[in-house]
């Protein structure tokens, strides 16, 4: 005679739940052009800089930019990338705290790049205003201000993903809102690790 | 053949009481609404009625050019100039796109079968953001704003008015870009189960392709105007300079990304051609193919780089994007070959449709023509002519579209006679509009505006393109009102399917009724349902 538990044990499986992948195919679009525009702007960027070099000038004399805060910030990008892995790992595993602590601290690095960032502006030996406005001014910081707009709306995707996997809409049936989220802070800081090495350290 | 698993019955009673469909009552639950085929039809009419503003607009700047010595229809040469750019920005992005976007919203989810499009919010906030900002954009052409001054020819702008323009272009291209993804992300995610890339209907291919091109060439575009934006507003060191604004973006309204604005006109006349010819559409696979090849050579952000006409690419791109148009004209001629359309069909926008395509592959032409190099047409005024023939036989397609779907979008079909009537006017005015240019560019008229003495061939010229741009705006005058009367309330709906279509979206009622279809929908197993089930005389 068949017990309790055996019964429970013959039950099938749940349902697979339906996975149109919107939220995913959505930001993967969203996070080509986001990418994409960053692209116009450093081709406009490094065609100006070797327009400038190639007539024998300097493009931005050294000491304006101080390198420590930029590397910094690459440090704590990199770090993040490191977190959101781990949170889209945990929530995959119905990990939840970690992946609340995952995503957390994700967010939180994000803030600390916007921290930096504007930290790095008031040390910048640059201008967009006045005689001493330049085109090299101009250019960095439309293109890093567009980057901490980017990271800006990364640690908000973030921050509401976290908020619905509390929710219990993300778990390890369906992961594609930690999912999305990572795939835009990826690009991210692909987008920052271009302005490290294209901007602050080539010069 | 079988292509559904139901009988036809499943299929064909699917069409739901008008009492079901969606209809917005108050201003509310207008503004509030996430319902594609309201967001669809809402683009639809605004962008038809900016069409008719771009009429009148091509008729002021074709008058300002019977004289190109003086001055006479604007108050001023920076208003001449305005008026100009106006056109341009207006066309593409309150006429040709939203229109193209509009039809997309409506029609998209029916012919993949998803009950909704993605993401709806984002989509309805797409919309208000895309009226906002065309509000905007024509609020800054009017402060005396724009993108500034014509080079070398300065009179003064309104600094608020030139910050506003560029504002209202970047939320533009941002709303723009927002709706693309949805209507991208709903081909790609949304399909009915059975309904493979390769059977996915032409316009929604179409849309698939120009919405990835889009995302690689409008944000490279919205890159360039916030850097505008910010030098404008700042120090005004390069980009931002009164008279360089316009070069920013000038590249977006020349070939090849041009050419990106006319990508859902080829899915929209593969759709039509077929469906008026009572026969399967020949070569589908070749038609999506061409498409997105079609697409893929229309990818222009490398063309936002100044000196690029003498580069390789740009003018193989100017020759190779002729072959995907000649494949598509030879896949309706071959359809076409095996039925012709009948009078019950949809006539008015067949015939809008091929002869929208016969002026955009005049338009493709004129472009191959506009990269040979002997001929030095770049920096003539056949580069302007060659987009007006683009663009306007773009949204003589997108209104054979309009046409086509009216049924869908609001629930009663387009006046066959007034269609009809359009098509002339919609056709003759964009060769004559975009061919006076092109030929005055032989007379070596200069591109953009011209204040200088011309020759007499580019006079005549001008009179006919000024013509052009009169019968293209009594046109869209036509077609305004056309799609404005289906706007009106009346006693009755469209049938279901009223041309006989091949597709999903004749399926369902006219308009749709809430969640698209009835019931589930059975397992697509062709690329034209509808038509393999007429075929089997409803047999499953």
């Amino acid at each position: 005679m068949a017990t309790l538990t055996d019964q429970a044990l013959a039950l099938p499986p749940p349902a697979e739940l339906p996975r149109p992948r919107t939220l995913l195919v959505g930001t993967a679009y969203a996070t080509v052009a986001a990418v994409t525009a960053f692209v116009g702007l450093f081709g406009v960027y490094f065609a100006e800089r070797a327009a400038a070099l190639k007539a024998g000038t300097t493009w931005i004399d050294t000491g304006t930019i101080s390198l420590p805060p930029g590397g910094m910030m690459l440090t704590t990008m990199v770090m993040s990338t490191v977190t959101m892995a781990w949170g889209a790992y945990a929530i995959r595993r119905d990990d939840r705290s970690h992946a609340y602590i995952a995503l957390g601290l994700t967010a939180l690095f994000g803030v600390a790049v916007i921290n930096q960032t504007i930290f790095n502006y008031k040390s910048m030996g640059l201008t967009v205003v006045g005689k001493d406005a330049s085109v090299q001014a101009l250019l960095i910081f439309t293109i890093t201000g567009a980057h901490l707009v980017m990271v800006a709306a990364g640690v908000i995707f973030i921050g509401l993903m976290a908020f619905r996997a509390l929710a219990g809409q993300y778990s390890s049936r369906q992961t594609d809102g930690v999912v999305a989220a990572s795939i835009f802070w990826y690009a991210t800081v692909a987008v920052y690790t271009i302005i490290y090495f294209g901007i602050y350290v080539a010069k | 053949m079988t292509i559904t698993e139901s009988d036809a019955a499943a299929t064909t009673t699917t069409a739901p009481s008008v009492t079901t469909a969606v209809q917005p009552r108050g201003l509310y639950e207008l503004v509030a609404t996430g319902d594609h085929t309201t967001l669809g039809r809402l683009y639809v009419l605004v962008s038809v009625a900016f069409l008719a503003v771009v009429g009148v607009l091509g008729v002021l700047s074709g008058a300002e050019k019977l004289d190109t010595t003086t001055i006479d229809v604007f108050g001023g040469v920076t208003s001449a100039w305005q008026t100009f750019v106006a056109f341009r920005v207006i066309l593409v992005f309150c006429g040709v796109l939203p229109l193209f976007i509009g039809l997309a919203t409506a029609v998209v989810p029916l012919q993949v079968g998803s009950p909704a499009i993605a993401f709806p919010r984002a989509a309805a906030a797409a919309f208000w953001a895309w009226l906002l900002g065309a509000g905007l954009l024509v609020g800054g052409f009017a402060a005396d704003g724009g993108l500034g001054e014509a080079p070398g020819l300065t009179d003064g702008t309104n600094p608020d008015g030139v910050a506003l323009t560029l504002l209202a272009m970047g939320l533009l291209i941002v709303a723009l870009l927002l709706a693309s993804v949805c209507i991208a992300t709903t081909v790609i995610a949304l399909r009915t189960p059975g309904m493979t890339l390769r059977r996915v209907p032409t316009f929604s291919w179409s849309m698939l392709v120009a919405g990835s091109v889009w995302f690689l060439t409008l944000s490279v575009l919205f890159g360039r105007i916030v850097l505008a934006y910010v030098d404008y507003t700042h120090g005004r060191t390069l980009f931002g300079a009164e008279d360089a604004l316009y070069d920013q973006v000038r590249w977006a309204f020349a070939q090849p990304t041009v050419y990106a604005c006319a990508i859902p006109a080829l899915g929209i006349v593969s759709e039509i051609v077929p469906v008026a010819a009572r026969v399967r559409q020949r070569l589908h696979d070749l038609v999506l193919v061409a498409i997105a090849l079609f697409g893929l050579l229309s990818v222009g952000s490398f063309a936002s780089a100044s000196d690029i006409a003498d580069t390789f690419v740009f003018i193989a791109v100017g020759f190779v994007i002729v072959v995907p148009v000649l494949a598509l004209f030879g896949a309706w001629a071959d359809t076409l070959r095996q039925g012709m359309p009948a009078s019950s069909g949809p006539v008015g926008a067949f015939a809008l449709a091929l002869l929208g395509a016969v002026a955009l592959f005049g338009g493709v032409v004129a472009g191959m023509l506009n990269v040979l190099k002997p001929l030095e047409l770049q920096g003539t005024s056949a580069v302007d002519g060659h987009m007006t023939i683009v663009l306007l036989a773009s949204v003589t397609i997108g209104v054979a579209g309009a046409v086509y779907w009216s049924s869908k979008l609001t629930g009663r079909s387009v006046a066959e006679g007034l269609a009809r009537l359009a098509v002339l006017p919609l056709v003759g005015g964009a060769l004559l509009a975009g061919g006076g240019d092109f030929v005055a560019g032989f007379f070596d008229q200069p591109a953009g505006l011209v204040t200088t003495a011309v020759r007499d061939g580019a006079d005549a010229m001008n009179i006919v393109g000024l013509i052009g741009y009169g019968v293209f705006a009594i046109g869209a005058l036509v077609v305004l009102v056309a799609v404005a009367r289906t706007f009106v309330p009346s006693g009755s709906y469209a049938p279901v399917d009223p041309w006989d279509g091949h597709t999903l979206e004749w399926a369902t009622g006219s308009p749709p009724p809430v969640g698209n279809f009835r019931e589930a929908l059975p397992e697509v197993r062709s690329e034209r349902p509808l038509l393999d089930l007429a075929e089997n005389g409803g047999a499953a």
